[in-house]
C-alpha cells in the first residue's frame, strides 16, 4: 500500500479534529447540587402558648358532633380535636387562622367523603395545620390548602400523619402556598397523585417520611420550586414516581425558573409501573418512570435509590403540553414552530443528577430527551443510560429517541385510550406495612400535645 | 498480498475503499446500536454490525455499490425501527398484556412515521442504482 505525505497529512488532521470536537463534547460532566444543599432547614414547630380545644364527638360526649361545626366555633390557633368515629362530611376552613384538626386516632377518626362528596378538608387561610387522622373516599381531594388570592400565596400549612386513600384528584394537595410541611403522611388510590405541591415559587416546603403507592403520580408539582424539598420517602406502585412539571395551564411557567427547582434526596422509588391504577394523561405519558423532569428547572435529583422502573430510572424531556391549543396536531406545531425557544415547548434545563443508585430499568436508567439545556449527571451508581456517556458529556445533548418515546405517549392520550384503572378498584391501604415503612407513624400524645405551628420560625407570623 | 523487502506482508488494499467501508460500517452500525440501545447494549451491538456490514462492504470495491448497500441498510433499519422502539414495553413486566402494550393507535402512527423516510431512502437508492431492484442485488445479478 502507497500513502503519500499529503494523505498522511489530511488524515492526521481529520484525526485531530475528530478528537478535539469528541473531548469538547464528552468533558467530564460539573453536576453540582450544593445550591440546594441548604433547603428544607424548617426548625421544629412551636407550641402555642394561649388556645381553646374544641372537642367533637359523635358519641355526644363532646362539644360539637361535626367537624365543620367546631371549625365554626374555633378562633386563631384553636385545637379541633376529633375522637374515634366515621365522619361523613367536607371541612371548609376559610377565615380562621392557625387552626389545627387533629384525630385522637390516625386509623379511628376517618372523613368518608362515600364518592359523594368533593373535598375532605379544604384551608384557604394561614397557618392551618391537620394531623393524625384518614380520609378517603373523596372525589377530589383528600385535604387541600390552596390561597384564595391569586398574587399572594397562603403561608404555612402542614400535614402530619395523614392517610388519604381512594381520591378522585390529589391525596394531599398545597397550592399557590408557601411554608408547609407533609410528613409522616400515606397517599394511594389518587387519580392525579397522591401529593401536590403546585404553582408556589419560591414553596418553602418539605416532604418528608411519606408514602405513595396506588397513585397515577405519587408526585406531581407544577411549576413549583424554590426551597422546596422531597425525601427520605417511598414512592412504589404508582404509574409514574415523581414527577416536577411545566404547564402553562398554571402560573408560573416553567417549573422552578424563579427560585430553584424542586431536592430530590434520599427516596426509595420502585416499581411505579401500575397502568391500572387511576391516571391523568400527563401520567401516562411518563408510566414506568421513576424520576421524571416534564420541562422543569434547577431541580437536584440527587442520593436517591431507584430500582425496576419498567422505562426509565430518572428521563428529563421537554414538556409537550400546550394547553392553549386545542388539537395535538395544533399543538404539535405550536410547539415545533420555536422548537429552541421557551414558547410552550419548555426544555429540561439546568437540572442535576447526582449520586443515585439507579438499577433494574427496563430501558435505560438515565435518560436525557433532546432538546435539552445545562443538566448535567455525575457520580450515580447506573447502568445504561440514553444517549451514550451521558455522564461524561454536555447535559444539552439529549436523545431524540426519548422524546419521541414520550411524544408517541402523549399522542395515544389524545387520540385514543389509554389504560388506566379505577379509584374504587384500588386496594385498601395495608396498615401493618404502613407501621413497618413510617418511620414515625402517628402523634405520640395526640390530646396533652399542644398545636403548634405549621413549621419553625412561624410563631409570629 | 505482496511481500516487502523487510519481510512485512503488505495489504494491497486502496486508502479511498478501506475509507468507504470504514464509514459505511460505522453509519451503519451507529443507527443500529442507536436504534437498539434500549434492548441490548450498545457495546454488543456496535461492533457485531460494524464488522457484519465491514465484511459485507469489503466485497464491494465500487463506491456506488458501497452507498447502494448503505442505503438499503439504513432504509430497513428504518422501517423496523417502530418495532424495536416498542419492544421494551411488549416485554415489559407491566400491568397490561404484551398485545395491550402493543395494539395503541400511536404505536400505529409511529409506525407509519418511520416507514416515510425509510421508503423515500429506499427509493432515493434505488434511483441511484440505476432501478436495478433490491432482488436482484441481494441475487447478485448486474
Amino acid at each position: 500500500m502507497e500513502v503519500d505525505r499529503r494523505t498522511v497529512l489530511k488524515g492526521g488532521a481529520v484525526v485531530g479534529a475528530a478528537g478535539l470536537t469528541g473531548s469538547a463534547v464528552l468533558r467530564d460532566s460539573d453536576a453540582d447540587v450544593s445550591r440546594s444543599a441548604d433547603w428544607g432547614d424548617q426548625g421544629p414547630p412551636v407550641a402555642y402558648e394561649s388556645y381553646d380545644t374544641h372537642r367533637v364527638s359523635q358519641a355526644g360526649d363532646g362539644d360539637f358532633e361535626t367537624i365543620q361545626g367546631a371549625v365554626n366555633a374555633a378562633s386563631e390557633r384553636d385545637l379541633v380535636l376529633v375522637e374515634r368515629g366515621v365522619y361523613r362530611e367536607e371541612v371548609e376552613i376559610h377565615d380562621t387562622d392557625r387552626l389545627t384538626i387533629r384525630g385522637t386516632d390516625r386509623e379511628a377518626v376517618v372523613l368518608d367523603g362515600e364518592f359523594d362528596r368533593y373535598n375532605g378538608i379544604i384551608a384557604t387561610t394561614d397557618g392551618v395545620v391537620v394531623e393524625n387522622l384518614t380520609v378517603r373516599n373523596y372525589n377530589g381531594n383528600g385535604v387541600y390548602w390552596l390561597s384564595q388570592s391569586v398574587a399572594e400565596p397562603l403561608r404555612g400549612y402542614r400535614g402530619s400523619y395523614i392517610t388519604a386513600h381512594h381520591i378522585g384528584v390529589y391525596g394531599i394537595y398545597a397550592r399557590n402556598a408557601e411554608k408547609g410541611r407533609f410528613e409522616g403522611c400515606y397517599a394511594s388510590g389518587c387519580a392525579d397523585a397522591g401529593y401536590y405541591i403546585g404553582e408556589s415559587q419560591p414553596a418553602h416546603a418539605v416532604i418528608t417520611d411519606c408514602i405513595a403507592e396506588y397513585n397515577g403520580m405519587g408526585y406531581s408539582g407544577t411549576n413549583a420550586g424554590g426551597d422546596l424539598v422531597i425525601r427520605d420517602s417511598i414512592w412504589r406502585e404508582n404509574m409514574v414516581g415523581i414527577v416536577p412539571n411545566t404547564l402553562d395551564s398554571q402560573a408560573g411557567a416553567p417549573q422552578g425558573h424563579l427560585s430553584g427547582g424542586i431536592r430530590i434526596e434520599n427516596n426509595h422509588i420502585h416499581d411505579n409501573n401500575r397502568l391500572n391504577v387511576p391516571a391523568t394523561a400527563n401520567a401516562y405519558a411518563m408510566f414506568g418512570s421513576g424520576v421524571a423532569i416534564a420541562g422543569g428547572q434547577r431541580n437536584d435529583i440527587c442520593d436517591n435509590t431507584i430500582e425496576n422502573q419498567e422505562k426509565y430510572g430518572v428521563v428529563l424531556f421537554p414538556m409537550i403540553t400546550d394547553t392553549s391549543a386545542t388539537s395535538l396536531p395544533l399543538r404539535i406545531a405550536r410547539g415545533f414552530a420555536p422548537v429552541l425557544s421557551d414558547d410552550h415547548f419548555y426544555r429540561p434545563r439546568d437540572n442535576a443528577v447526582m449520586r443515585n443508585e439507579v438499577r433494574g430499568s427496563g430501558r435505560v436508567d438515565l435518560a436525557l430527551a433532546a432538546p435539552a439545556s445545562g443538566n448535567a449527571f455525575a457520580d450515580n451508581d447506573a447502568g445504561s443510560t440514553r444517549p451514550a456517556l451521558l455522564e461524561r458529556r454536555d447535559g444539552s445533548f439529549g436523545d431524540v429517541m426519548v422524546f419521541l418515546q414520550v411524544l408517541k405517549d402523549f399522542t395515544q392520550t389524545e387520540v385514543g385510550e389509554y389504560p388506566r384503572g379505577t379509584t374504587e378498584g384500588q386496594p385498601q391501604p395495608d396498615l401493618d406495612g404502613l407501621h413497618a415503612d413510617l418511620d414515625s407513624y402517628e402523634l405520640d400524645d395526640p390530646e396533652g400535645t399542644p398545636p403548634r405551628t405549621p413549621i419553625g420560625g412561624m410563631a409570629d407570623e | 498480498m505482496s511481500e516487502t523487502q523487510a519481510g512485512v506482508v503488505d495489504a494491497d488494499v486502496e486508502p479511498r475503499h478501506l475509507l468507504g467501508v470504514v464509514a459505511g460500517a460505522a453509519v451503519l452500525a451507529l443507527y443500529a446500536s442507536w436504534m437498539a440501545a434500549d434492548l441490548v447494549g450498545r457495546w454488543l451491538v456496535f461492533p457485531v454490525t460494524a464488522v457484519v456490514a465491514g465484511y459485507l462492504l469489503y466485497g464491494r470495491e465500487e463506491s456506488g455499490n458501497k452507498a447502494v448497500f448503505v442505503g438499503y441498510g439504513l432504509a430497513a433499519m428504518l422501517a423496523v425501527t417502530p418495532v424495536v422502539m416498542i419492544l421494551p414495553d411488549v416485554l415489559g413486566e407491566f400491568t397490561e398484556g404484551p398485545a395491550a402494550m402493543a395494539l395503541t393507535v400511536s404505536n400505529l402512527l409511529l409506525v407509519v412515521l418511520f416507514l416515510l423516510p425509510a421508503t423515500a431512502l429506499a427509493y432515493v437508492t434505488y434511483r441511484f442504482d440505476g432501478g436495478r431492484g433490491i432482488v436482484q442485488r441481494v441475487r447478485g445479478v448486474r
